[in-house]
């Protein structure tokens, strides 16, 4: 029984079978792989049979030569890795939080709609999308119905710019490249021309009136304006450009008092007290909030030594054991 | 400048298969130079071609289908070349010539744009990850090559002649191939760790290089536990070689992942 569960016609068969179970879970939609293939009690059931298969064979070739050190070290290694997986799925913990600036939060919703205490409290100080463009200065150009082009001008706050026939004198009173309504009325959230808006003083024949203009909206003025309705604008303040990078600046705080703070951005996280905070997403239509993964392990570090015991003994196996077959051979013949 | 190296590096691996032909063909010692040459300076070429590319874009050029398959190519002939101080076989050279060729090829269809990195590449482990793997996915190719020419030769006595220690070059490159895609999946892991605060998540591309490195485990297990024979061996081989396509190819046009961009 024993010999049979150590045999290397069994991990043949174990390892052929998780390749054909994996094929098929690849297959499955990727939202229901888990609960089809991978997390299956007759799938976790083969990967626990391998470790035995492992355990068997390793117990049953008796004493660890400098020759099978090297497959000792490889097998061995699926044993931690596997081992390392499952003590953090068991002990660790993994949530996400969407945080807007100047929230925080002392727990974390998990996907199973509970949540975990965190011990401290995590705020987000300041969030920015990043990203490659080239900063021009926005041009405002006015028209006409009939008569076109009537007037173009930079937009900078407090340039004013006249149009004779008719009459009409236009003063740029705000510029904000990423507009948004706060609290404290209108903002621009990032230097980036995300939505580039520009607030008009129109002077005319009949009277004044302020007008806001949107590059990405431009229909938005025609509607809410006052006496100039016949004008059109059109904001060209540049293209946002594509994301570089997404980046959020977090507060850890214990009691009132802040302890630490920490930027973060993708593949870059953040550790407090045996947490990782990664940033992980964002609200890709308005950028209101940061998305942050929060993590914690403590299967990781026993993962990593089997990675490192993997190499160490595949690098064996291919570079030394070749050698040391060498040398039997030439004291065998000598 | 890039272009032109790629080019030439083209042109070198499709000069390399023609002579290779002739090589194999013949016992004549010239025919061997002229394809070693040829295919050492498409090596040296397409290297070229890589060193530039990452100098121009100030990033490794290793993130899209363009960029890897040119990789692809460059492992395909420095593995070859490697292997053959000790395995010197004209049918696996050839072989090994035209699959560099191919991959070659087959990256000019692509977008050759360079573009800036999406956050997710933006790190350090990008070249550990890609560059493994894909010296991995190498050295599986030409133990495809091997394991062709020796399937082939069973039917064909005469190829079977110019083969030259096939077993040896299949184990040996797969060997090679298995470690490599070992560190490969490894470092992927540790950096989805960094990223994304996981380090497996049964995401198809990750699946798949588990399927491609049980495949040749059981390749490995079979030779040197069980004494298969050499036909089952190649079949293996050449299946492994297969799941390498799917993994690389097939999965990014198939099967939607946290790989979509690759």
């Amino acid at each position: 029984m024993w010999k049979a569960l150590g045999s290397a016609k069994l991990a043949i068969v174990l390892m052929t079978a998780i390749v054909l179970a994996s094929i098929y879970g690849t297959l499955c939609p990727p939202e229901k792989a888990g609960e089809m293939v991978f997390g299956t009690w007759w799938f976790r059931g083969g990967m626990a049979l391998l470790c035995v298969n492992i355990v068997a064979c390793t117990l049953s070739r008796g004493r660890v030569s400098m020759l099978r050190l090297g497959s000792f070290l490889a097998h061995i290694s699926i044993l931690l890795i596997l081992g390392g997986a499952i003590y953090g799925g068991f002990s660790g913990e993994k949530g996400t939080l969407a945080l807007m600036v100047g929230e925080s939060s002392d727990g974390v919703p998990t996907p199973d709609g509970k949540a975990f205490p965190l011990g401290f409290v995590v705020r987000l100080d300041h969030f920015e999308v990043e990203r490659d463009c080239t900063p021009i200065t926005p041009r405002l150009t006015v028209s006409l119905p009939e008569v076109g082009e009537v007037a173009a001008f930079d937009v900078k706050e407090g340039t004013v710019s006249a149009v004779p026939t008719p009459p009409y004198q236009f003063t740029v009173l705000r510029y904000f490249p990423d507009f948004v309504i706060s609290d404290a009325g209108p903002v621009s959230r990032s230097h980036y021309p995300n939505n580039p808006a520009v607030e008009l003083l129109i002077k005319g024949d009949q009277g004044e009136n302020k007008r806001w203009v949107f590059a990405k909206y431009p229909e938005y003025g025609e509607s809410h304006g006052g006496g100039a309705d016949a004008l059109a604008f059109a904001l060209d303040a540049g293209e946002s450009g594509r994301i570089k990078q997404f980046k959020s600046r977090l507060a850890f705080l214990e009691g009132e008092q802040e302890v630490q703070s920490s930027e973060i951005w993708v593949n870059h996280p953040a550790r407090y007290r045996g947490y990782t905070f990664y940033q992980s997403s964002y609200d890709q239509e308005r950028e209101s909030w940061s998305g942050l993964q929060v993590v914690k392990d403590p299967g990781v570090p026993i993962v990593y030594g089997g990675f490192a015991v993997q190499i160490a003994g595949v690098v064996l196996i291919i570079f030394l054991n070749p050698i040391l077959r060498a040398r039997l051979r030439a004291g065998r013949t000598a | 400048m890039n272009a032109n190296a790629l080019n030439l590096s083209l042109l070198a691996y499709f000069l390399a298969t023609l002579f290779g032909t002739f090589h194999v063909g013949s016992t004549r010692r010239l025919w061997t130079w002229i394809f070693l040459g040829l295919l050492a300076t498409g090596a040296v070429l397409n290297t070229t071609a890589i060193g530039l590319r990452w100098q121009t874009a100030g990033r490794p050029p290793f993130s899209n289908m363009f960029e890897s398959m040119v990789c692809f190519a460059w492992g395909i002939s420095s593995i070859y070349l490697i292997l053959r101080a000790w395995y010197p076989s004209s049918v696996v050279g050839l072989l090994s010539s035209l699959f560099a060729l191919l991959a070659l090829a087959f990256a000019n269809t692509f977008d050759s744009t360079i573009e800036p990195l999406v956050p997710a590449l933006q790190s350090n482990w990008l070249t550990i990850h890609v560059l493994t793997c894909f010296v991995g996915y190498a050295a599986f190719a030409v133990a495809c090559a091997a394991s062709l020419a020796a399937l082939v030769g069973a039917w064909w006595p005469w190829l079977a002649g110019k083969a030259g220690g096939l077993d040896g070059i299949s184990y040996r490159s797969i060997a090679l191939g298995f470690l490599f895609l070992d560190v490969g999946i490894l470092a992927g892991a540790v950096w989805a760790n960094e990223a994304w605060g996981t380090y497996w998540s049964w995401d198809p591309k990750e699946t798949w290089a588990l399927v491609t490195w049980l495949i040749y485990g059981v390749y490995l297990h079979g030779r040197v536990l069980r004494g298969w024979s050499r036909t089952t061996l190649s079949w293996i081989s050449v299946g492994g070689f297969a799941a390498v396509i799917f993994t690389y190819y097939g999965v990014n046009f198939l099967l939607s992942g946290l790989h979509s961009y690759a």
